[in-house]
């Protein structure tokens, strides 16, 4: 299982009076299996677009992206995302939200309806399985959104911020939960956030991008043990570690900027 | 926790009396227009002779009876054949409805799946759709000729020109994101116009159809006036024909009623489809 990000750049085309935006310039990334990846930037540097590519929602305007070699041309069940919204179907109990996937791809039997039980269990929502998800917390959604595309065993997940709109204790709970759940030795996971303690938490590498062009600053590798100790010396260096490299990004961002490219 | 509450009150509230419910007839919709008709019995007493084109309540009553019982003996034109003309109009509208609405859904979801079909159509449609409806009427007959016919086609083709500007809208306001969650789950293009596209643009879909089933009804009963010799249209314009602005005003009771109800059993329909979305407005529709 390999993912190759090789030479991406994706240009936006201007609106009415604003110049083109070049979001990434020749972006290159490989990840393996069982890699942990954290895309780590402020917002413009091209994040995002990165994972959308990969999710087959966008295509780059130059360069490709492979899965096994195999460029990506189109969303797939193997490469499942987990949007920064939960995203989920309102008119779909819990349930058949996670089994949405089994019966579009027709394998809803009894086997992926009970496999479905079970993911709902290992995300702590086994006693609201009927419920809408207008009735659960953002978290809980968000939970639901996991289960879903954990049920279709996808080869890479993807994750936009998924945690960014929840508050400081449930994202905490949520990545702990993420971290153990989704982990397999055949899988990818690439990540994005903007938190650098998310970052360290999560992370085998933490790929730090810089805007305007979006660029691949660089990468970080993170060694701690899992699950790791977000108090610990080790884990606080790593943090101060991500601090001073993104400290350039910080002043640039203060500076006025154009986004002519 | 407040969710279990809520849900649990929303089944309770479903136990007794619950079709009534869903029909949703509030007391203000009976007792409205029930003040309305006391206040014109009450104008028929007290007015003087220069109003009398304006039928009294009592007229029309009769005239009601007369229409649906033949209480004169088949002496006027209209005597005994209400359900006659129930039925013929009820059906042209729910033919015309239906008809339409399928249409409208069908074109709406495949210029989503092929943008260059709304480039073709799109500019034909707005252009029909100021063109006053039964303009068509005559060539209707031309093509049909007298009967069922040209009702139903006008009706249909108002209907559609309705809901179709409604569904385009409403499709095309689903969140790119809903349907890339479909795409990535393992839905096929074709799968997700099915599965997230038409529940999501369900809510505006069916405001669509509740304006369509109004209008079916403006436009059918226009249609009959000219090209049939059954339904509430001819009772209606044989009435002007007559000067018997009673029957008149019986007919344009009825068509009232018949619409409203006509609305009320689309809602009553939806309701069950429409309910997440009822729950995250905290609204009723």
């Amino acid at each position: 299982m390999t993912v190759v990000f090789k030479d991406v750049t994706r240009r936006f085309a201007g609106r009415n009076d604003t110049a083109p935006v070049l979001a990434l310039e020749r972006v290159s990334l490989e990840i393996g299996a069982g890699e942990f990846v954290v895309l780590l930037g402020p917002s413009g540097c091209g994040k995002t677009t990165l994972l959308k590519m990969l999710g087959g929602f966008d295509r780059p305007s130059s360069g490709s992206v492979t899965l096994d070699g195999v460029e990506v041309t189109e969303p797939s069940p193997q490469r499942g995302t987990i949007f920064q919204a939960p995203t989920l179907f309102p008119w779909l109990s819990v349930l058949d939200n996670v089994l949405y996937g089994p019966r579009m791809c027709g394998k809803l039997n009894a086997e992926t309806r009970a496999k479905a039980l079970e993911l709902l269990r290992i995300v702590g929502l086994a006693n609201f399985t009927g419920f809408k998800p207008n009735h659960l917390s953002g978290g809980m959604q968000q939970r639901v959104a996991i289960a879903r595309v954990l049920i279709n065993e996808p080869r890479v997940i993807l994750a936009d911020e998924p945690f960014a709109a929840l508050d400081e204790y449930t994202r905490r709970a949520m990545q702990e939960m993420f971290a153990a759940t989704t982990e397999r030795r055949d899988r990818a996971t690439l990540f994005v956030t903007h938190s650098v303690e998310e970052a360290v938490f999560l992370a085998d590498r933490i790929v730090v991008m810089s805007p305007r062009p979006g660029r691949i600053r660089t990468i970080i590798e993170v060694d701690l043990p899992r699950p790791r100790d977000r108090a610990s010396r080790a884990f606080l260096d790593r943090m101060g570690e991500v601090f001073k490299v993104i400290q350039h990004d910080l002043i640039s961002a203060s500076e006025p900027q154009t986004d002519a490219a | 926790m407040s969710v279990t509450s809520s849900i649990t009150e929303r089944r309770a509230e479903r136990k007794p009396g619950f079709i009534l419910r869903s029909i949703k007839i509030d007391p203000f919709a009976v007792g409205v227009p029930a003040a309305l008709i006391l206040a014109w019995w009450l104008a028929d007493m007290t007015r003087s002779s220069e109003f009398s084109m304006f039928p009294t309540l009592g007229s029309v009553i009769s005239c009601w009876i007369d229409w649906i019982f033949n209480t004169s003996d088949g002496k006027n034109f209209f005597s005994g054949t209400f359900m006659v003309d129930l039925v013929a109009s009820m059906s042209r509208v729910l033919g015309g409805l239906v008809l339409g609405s399928v249409m409208a859904i069908t074109l709406g979801l495949a210029v989503l799946w092929v943008p260059l079909l709304e480039r073709l159509t799109d500019p034909i449609v707005q252009m029909l759709r100021p063109i006053p409806k039964t303009a068509f009427l005559p060539f209707a007959v031309l093509l049909f000729g007298l009967g069922n016919g040209p009702a139903l086609f006008i009706t249909t083709y108002g209907v559609f020109l309705i809901v179709y500007v409604q569904v385009v809208m409403s499709i095309k306001l689903v969140p790119a994101d809903l349907r890339n969650a479909g795409r990535m789950l393992g839905s096929s293009r074709r799968q997700v116009l099915t599965t997230v596209v038409l529940p999501a643009a369900l809510p505006g879909i069916c405001g669509g159809i509740r304006i369509g089933a109004s209008y079916a009804w403006l436009i059918l009963i226009l249609a009959e006036m000219l090209a049939v010799r059954e339904g509430f249209g001819y009772v209606l314009w044989h009435g002007y024909e007559f000067m018997r602005m009673d029957v008149v005003v019986a007919a344009m009771l009825t068509i009232g009623v018949c619409g409203f109800l006509t609305d009320r059993v689309i809602v009553m329909l939806m309701r069950s489809r429409l309910s997440w979305a009822e729950d995250i407005a905290q609204a009723n529709v």
